[in-house]
């Protein structure tokens, strides 16, 4: 991971801690990061060269009106204003594994196809956390090509439930 | 000379053909004696070098013809021969000139005896590799299809309480495998 990302993420934890709401922002940093990652168009706007960075805020700004802190859209305008728009995604991924480690947690990033309650994300980090012998925190990226099922990645630890690694192995093995 | 002998004898007194005077006779015969030995003397030599010089450039006529003759018989049968060798060297010619359209025949026919079974063991391997090929598409076929068909039932069968189970159901696992 490039540098930059790091000073961002470090940054950008400094400022959820001073503003006392770190898993908040950082959970809506996490959502905006991952709407930025799976929408082209989204992230081809705010990676235009072309476009001024006051028009490039102000498309983000649009998004989240009502929708977020204004912690969170202001670290957001200052991460597109700075033309890291398209690094939003890697820049929150990054702020999440600073904010879970600053708990003394480890990020759980999970894939599903429908939205998780919040009965079974305790469950879920419940379960983790028993396996792992550490605190999780459960970070649910809503992914229809998982099909049905889960998958949840640990640093480096794929834990793949899903309906489509299941139907990949048929596939295969035909 | 005979007839300077009748002249002057036709003018003796006599009217006879000797003279009139013996004398005369024997002068005129010691003359002719003379004279005639003379030419004989002297003429001889002359005319028989003559003589000898046209018998021996006949001889060397002669001989050149014959030599010429012999030549030209040489010459003949030279050419005789060299008919002969050109006949030989025709036939030859066309001997070979046929063995080389008999062999290339052979070759011609062997290169498409090879031609035609290298093409035959290609399409034989070109068969069996359709063949694999084939299967194996249809192998594909049929599994994408089978596959297809199986994601269309999943997706059918997965509402909302389905995907709820599924999550529940992965929760339950991941604990039972600590």
């Amino acid at each position: 991971m490039s540098d930059h990302i790091h000073g961002y993420a470090d940054a950008m934890l400094a400022i959820a801690q001073a503003e006392g709401d770190v898993n908040g922002i950082s959970d809506e940093l996490f959502t905006v990061g991952r709407a930025v990652d799976t929408n082209d168009d989204l992230r081809a706007a705010i990676s235009d060269s072309h476009m001024s960075a006051e028009r490039k805020i102000q498309i983000m700004d649009d998004l989240l009106d009502g929708k977020a802190r204004a912690a969170t859209k202001g670290l957001v305008s200052m991460v597109v204003g700075a033309g890291r728009g398209a690094d939003l995604g890697k820049i929150a991924s990054a702020l999440a594994e600073r904010a879970a480690t600053s708990a003394g947690k480890q990020v759980a990033t999970v894939r599903s196809a429908v939205p998780l309650s919040n009965d079974q994300q305790s469950r879920l980090a419940a379960a983790l956390a028993a396996k792992l012998g550490t605190e999780v925190d459960v970070k649910v990226i809503q992914d229809p090509s998982v099909v049905g099922g889960l998958i949840t990645t640990v640093g480096d630890t794929v834990i793949d439930g899903s309906v489509r690694t299941r139907l990949n192995r048929l596939r295969e093995s035909l | 000379m005979l007839a300077s002998l009748t002249v002057l004898a036709s003018e003796a007194p006599n009217g006879k053909f000797l003279p009139g005077d013996i004398k005369e006779f024997w002068w005129g015969s010691l003359a002719f004696l003379i004279v005639f030995g003379l030419l004989i003397w002297k003429l001889s030599p002359v005319i028989k070098e003559a003589l000898n010089k046209g018998q021996a450039a006949a001889v060397a006529d002669t001989t050149a013809a014959e030599q010429a003759f012999t030549d030209s018989r040489i010459k003949i049968a030279d050419a005789t021969a060299k008919l002969g060798d050109a006949n030989a060297e025709s036939d030859k010619i066309v001997s070979d000139a046929q063995q080389t359209a008999q062999q290339l025949r052979v070759d011609s026919a062997n290169r498409t005896q090879q031609l035609v079974d290298e093409m035959w063991a290609k399409a034989q391997i070109d068969v069996e590799s359709m063949k694999v090929q084939v299967g194996a598409d249809i192998q594909a076929e049929v599994a994408a299809q089978a596959i297809g068909a199986a994601e269309q039932v999943v997706h059918a069968s997965l509402d909302d309480a389905s995907q709820s189970a599924l999550i529940d159901d992965y929760i339950i696992r991941l604990g039972v495998s600590l």
